[in-house]
């Protein structure tokens, strides 16, 4: 029988929850596709949270115990009214809206620092992303040899 | 293998990315992308030949709502290259519908995209103006992108000719006979003939390219020029035969038939940035003061500085200004830029073929 779906905003006690979604889903699909690293360690990932300085964020979905799904915010370092948001959803937990609620905590998160957009970078051939940022009325934009999206706050 | 209800995207040619479902036919299409405001009347715009080459958006959110029937259809088949909707209805309610709204474009192998933000592609329409623009299916949208770089843009094609009737016919006798007209087929819609039909008129139906010696030998009371798609700068051949046969017989010009009366009359024509669709476009008779509600599907407009030969403008868009109506003071010639034969939209301005059965009346005699 499957735990309870609780959400949270990640601390550094969370570390290992959100590397192993990481580690899972650069499995099922690649660095590239899955826009994150390779090789993404705790400490890597502790290093990066202690540098948000309250402005940015990690929200960590679990069900029972079991970490299933982050969203990653980020401001960006020319534009403090610009952060950049991705989410993650292992496969066995997509369609269940667990990336919705995730991005909407982020968003609550980013309006109350000052946020007035989100950006990002949508990886090449990966059609869920795009649709998913579609969904949540972001704006999408081959530019390049990719695909970025927006979504005004 | 593409099918229905698969992940799909419109791209447009600034690279926008707007995802959606496929519904109608599954393949890959482009087109310039317009937008139109009316909230009902799906059928006759998929029908309406002046959408031909274009994709269209509409803005209101639920369509397929009454179904598909037999009546509505302003042309031989489905016009539009493409159809982009927030929600394609898959239960209408209608008690002459015969088919979904799927059921009718996947039978004309037309493509639709649903689950698309068209608010969100409407703003981006009214800000950087209509463009071009490509269903993905299939394919990634950067693949639809650099196919769509490949075509012809709207603008750079004759239209009229890939819509125009191939030999002339006759439209349904009226029951009492009072004239003979003449309508030049640009890409015309049904309710343009059923209304003449109405007012007593024998209509034969005519391709774009007869001449003005064929249409006088004709011996016809008067000349429609219909409404019809594309860049009427294109159009020479179509100018050449209405200069010919002005103050010959009484002419009415309907929207792109307006566009070449003024090019007859000097003026040159110009793109509007997202064009006129909808059915609740404001137009003022300046001759009455009088504001009239119209139906409207044109992109392109008259620019009245260019007019000669004592031809004036009767009425203007509320909106922006543009001509929306020419009259000559001394020569049987009216013409209008909105859809006065409706179809879809307000029936309000059918008095405008009361006026070119009057200038029959007066130039001619009646019959």
């Amino acid at each position: 029988m499957p735990g309870r779906l609780s959400f949270v905003r990640a601390d550094r006690r969370h570390v290992d929850d959100i590397v192993s979604v990481a580690r899972a889903i650069v499995a099922e699909m690649g660095p590239q596709r899955a826009a994150l690293p390779e090789s993404l360690t705790a400490e890597a990932l502790a290093r990066r949270m202690a540098r948000y300085r309250g402005r940015g964020a990690i929200f960590l979905a679990r069900e029972g115990r079991r970490p299933v799904a982050f969203a990653m915010l980020e401001p960006e370092r020319d534009d403090p009214q610009t952060f950049a948001l991705g989410v993650w959803v292992l496969p066995e937990h997509r369609r269940r809206g667990l990336g919705r609620e995730l991005a909407l905590m982020a968003i609550e998160h980013a309006r109350a620092r000052g946020c007035r957009r989100l950006r990002g970078l949508i990886p090449p051939e990966n059609e869920a992303a795009l649709s998913f940022f579609g969904d949540i009325g972001a704006y999408a934009q081959a530019v390049g040899g990719g695909m970025q999206y927006e979504l005004p706050l | 293998m593409a099918g229905v209800n698969q992940r799909a995207y419109l791209v447009l040619e600034d690279g926008s990315v707007f995802p959606g479902r496929l519904f109608g036919a599954a393949r890959p299409i482009h087109g310039e992308v317009v937008f139109s405001t009316a909230m009902t009347g799906y059928q006759e715009m998929l029908t309406d030949p002046s959408y031909a080459g274009q994709i269209l958006v509409l803005t209101y959110p639920l369509v397929g709502n009454y179904g598909i029937n037999a009546q509505d259809v302003e042309s031989r088949r489905i016009q539009v290259q493409a159809l982009v909707v927030r929600e394609a209805c898959e239960t209408p309610s209608h008690w002459q519908a015969e088919m979904t709204l799927h059921e009718y474009l996947a039978s004309q192998d037309v493509p639709g995209l649903q689950g698309v933000d068209t608010r969100a592609l409407t703003r981006r329409l009214r800000h950087h103006g209509v463009m071009m623009g490509a269903i993905a299916v299939d394919e990634t949208p950067r693949e639809a992108l650099e196919r769509l770089r490949g075509q012809p843009r709207y603008g750079t094609i004759d239209l009229v000719r890939t819509v125009t009737a191939s030999t002339p016919y006759e439209w349904e006798e009226p029951p009492r006979r009072r004239y003979h007209v003449a309508v030049v087929d640009s890409g015309l819609k049904y309710n343009i003939l059923r209304l003449l039909r109405e007012r007593g008129c024998q209509v034969t139906v005519l391709p774009c390219t007869v001449t003005s010696d064929e249409l006088l030998e004709m011996g016809i009371d008067g000349l429609v020029l219909s409404p019809g798609p594309g860049d009427p700068a294109l159009l020479d051949y179509l100018v050449a035969t209405a200069k010919a046969l002005v103050g010959r017989l009484p002419i009415l010009g309907i929207c792109l038939g307006h566009q070449v009366v003024g090019r007859a009359f000097g003026a040159r024509t110009y793109k509007l940035k997202f064009g006129h669709r909808g059915a609740n476009h404001p137009v003022k008779d300046l001759l009455t003061g009088r504001v009239h509600i119209t139906s409207q599907n044109h992109g392109y407009a008259i620019d009245a500085d260019g007019l000669r030969g004592g031809i004036e403008v009767s009425q203007v868009h509320l909106n922006d200004g543009t001509v929306e109506g020419l009259y000559h003071p001394s020569l049987p010639i009216i013409t209008i830029q909105y859809h006065s034969e409706a179809s879809p939209g307000p029936m309000d301005n059918v008095y405008v073929f009361d006026r070119f059965i009057e200038m029959l009346r007066e130039y001619g005699g009646s019959r």
